[in-house]
């Protein structure tokens, strides 16, 4: 999304706001009782190790700081915006 | 009082020029002051961790308006998803919310920050055509030169947990390895860069068929300018005119100590004039930045924009770059002009 400054704007969000963004998103308690794996591989995401989250279908997906599980997250992000542009 | 007010008005208009002139420079300053009071007021980081990787990545990209032309580089701006005012928890599918964490974690903080740029923002409209090992080193040698030029402290991060791992793919390392020889040159963002924009500006609509076709003229034209980069200074039997469907480009040196002592400009304008003749889209006229011959080059530049009024001037740079001679690399300086025929720019509908 590009806003009116013709910049792209880069959504984050700070460590110490994770748990009430995920409150708010229906998921905080799944997410302290460990029980969110990583999108992309099998890890258990948690308060140390999120990288990002992003929706899918609705769901809300989390990834983990792995940069094996990071590249993966471009490559699936960038071809299902192609596909959903398509 | 009336000093006071005097004092205190020069200051804000100091002020507000540098924020109007430097923007990215002066959110870098702000970073430096909010990490500091971060110390004792935590919640400072939100504005160090913002003002720093804009910053910082911004005057990536204005750096990158001074080294080419043709495309504006879009720059990045972060929204922070939690904050009061602009809480968002409706966003979109596969819109990526990053997590920054404190001041520990600054140099990791920047380093995923400007890989996600490089990655979902540069060359976007061109990687659409590429293959994924052409995008993977693109993007990785890319956000390598940011850190190296803005975050210096994020480089053995980025290195150890991005770069190392990646080039274990013997495609990704073959593109990094030709990269670094037209870096090393000075023609990485001039020139390659430089296409890649202009390519994907040009490949509109284009289908999965003539994607492969792209992908092999990319593969040709980093190829073409691996070979050119490593050319031995006097050697003119190398190839300096890349033409492919999508991209006609040519490297021109001017040139020989014997041409500029004599002021020879005629030959040097034909042989350019050949270029354009041929279909060439863009030309790359470089040389010594000596000043005699800065001054010979921009004779024949004159002499060429005379005689060819669609040709067009667009950039004019000087930077440093290595020549081999006898084996040896000498880094010096050199100088570039960019001249751009619009008349030869071809689209792929």
């Amino acid at each position: 999304m590009k806003n009116k400054e013709d910049k792209k704007t880069l959504n984050a969000i700070h460590e110490r706001d994770i748990e009430d963004f995920l409150e708010k998103l229906g998921i905080k308690e799944d997410f302290n009782n460990n029980k969110i794996k990583c999108k992309f591989c099998d890890a258990i995401v948690n308060k140390e190790n999120i990288y990002s989250l992003f929706r899918e279908s609705g769901a809300i997906k989390l990834v983990c700081d792995n940069p094996k599980c990071i590249n993966k997250m471009m490559i699936y992000i960038e071809e299902k915006k192609k596909k959903n542009n398509d | 009082m009336l000093n006071f007010l005097l004092g205190s008005g020069a200051t804000a208009l100091v002020i507000l020029y540098l924020l109007l002139k430097y923007p990215d420079s002066v959110e870098k300053y702000v970073s430096n002051i909010a990490w500091f009071v971060s110390f004792i007021c935590n919640r400072a980081d939100y504005i160090a961790i913002k003002k720093e990787v804009q910053g910082k990545i911004n005057s990536f990209v204005n750096n990158l308006h001074i080294e080419t032309t043709a495309t504006n580089f879009t720059k990045v701006k972060i929204e922070w998803a939690n904050k009061n005012e602009k809480e968002r928890v409706d966003f979109e599918d596969y819109e990526t919310i990053i997590v920054m964490r404190d001041r520990k974690s600054r140099n990791k903080n920047f380093t995923h920050a400007a890989y996600f740029y490089t990655s979902e923002v540069l060359l976007s409209r061109s990687k659409k055509y590429l293959s994924p090992n052409q995008k993977k080193s693109l993007d990785l040698f890319t956000t390598k030169k940011i850190l190296d030029t803005q975050n210096k402290a994020s480089i053995e991060e980025f290195m150890n947990n991005y770069f190392i791992p990646s080039i274990e793919n013997q495609g990704v390392k073959d593109y990094i390895i030709q990269y670094k020889n037209i870096e090393e040159v000075g023609l990485f963002f001039p020139v390659l860069i430089q296409e890649l924009t202009y390519l994907g500006n040009k490949a509109i609509l284009s289908n999965k068929n003539r994607k492969e076709e792209i992908i092999k003229e990319v593969k040709n034209l980093i190829s073409f300018l691996k070979k050119f980069a490593e050319r031995e200074v006097g050697d003119y039997n190398i190839q300096d005119t890349f033409s492919g469907t999508l991209t006609r480009c040519s490297i021109k040196i001017v040139a020989s100590r014997q041409s500029r002592e004599q002021n020879n400009i005629i030959p040097q304008k034909e042989r350019i004039c050949r270029a354009v003749n041929s279909g060439c889209e863009n030309i790359y006229v470089i040389g010594s930045a000596q000043k005699e011959n800065r001054k010979f080059v921009d004779s024949v530049v004159r002499r060429i924009l005379e005689e060819k009024g669609n040709l067009k001037k667009e950039k004019e740079l000087k930077f440093e770059g290595q020549v081999t001679i006898k084996g040896e690399k000498i880094t010096t300086e050199t100088y570039f002009i960019h001249l751009h025929n619009p008349e030869n720019v071809k689209h792929l509908i």
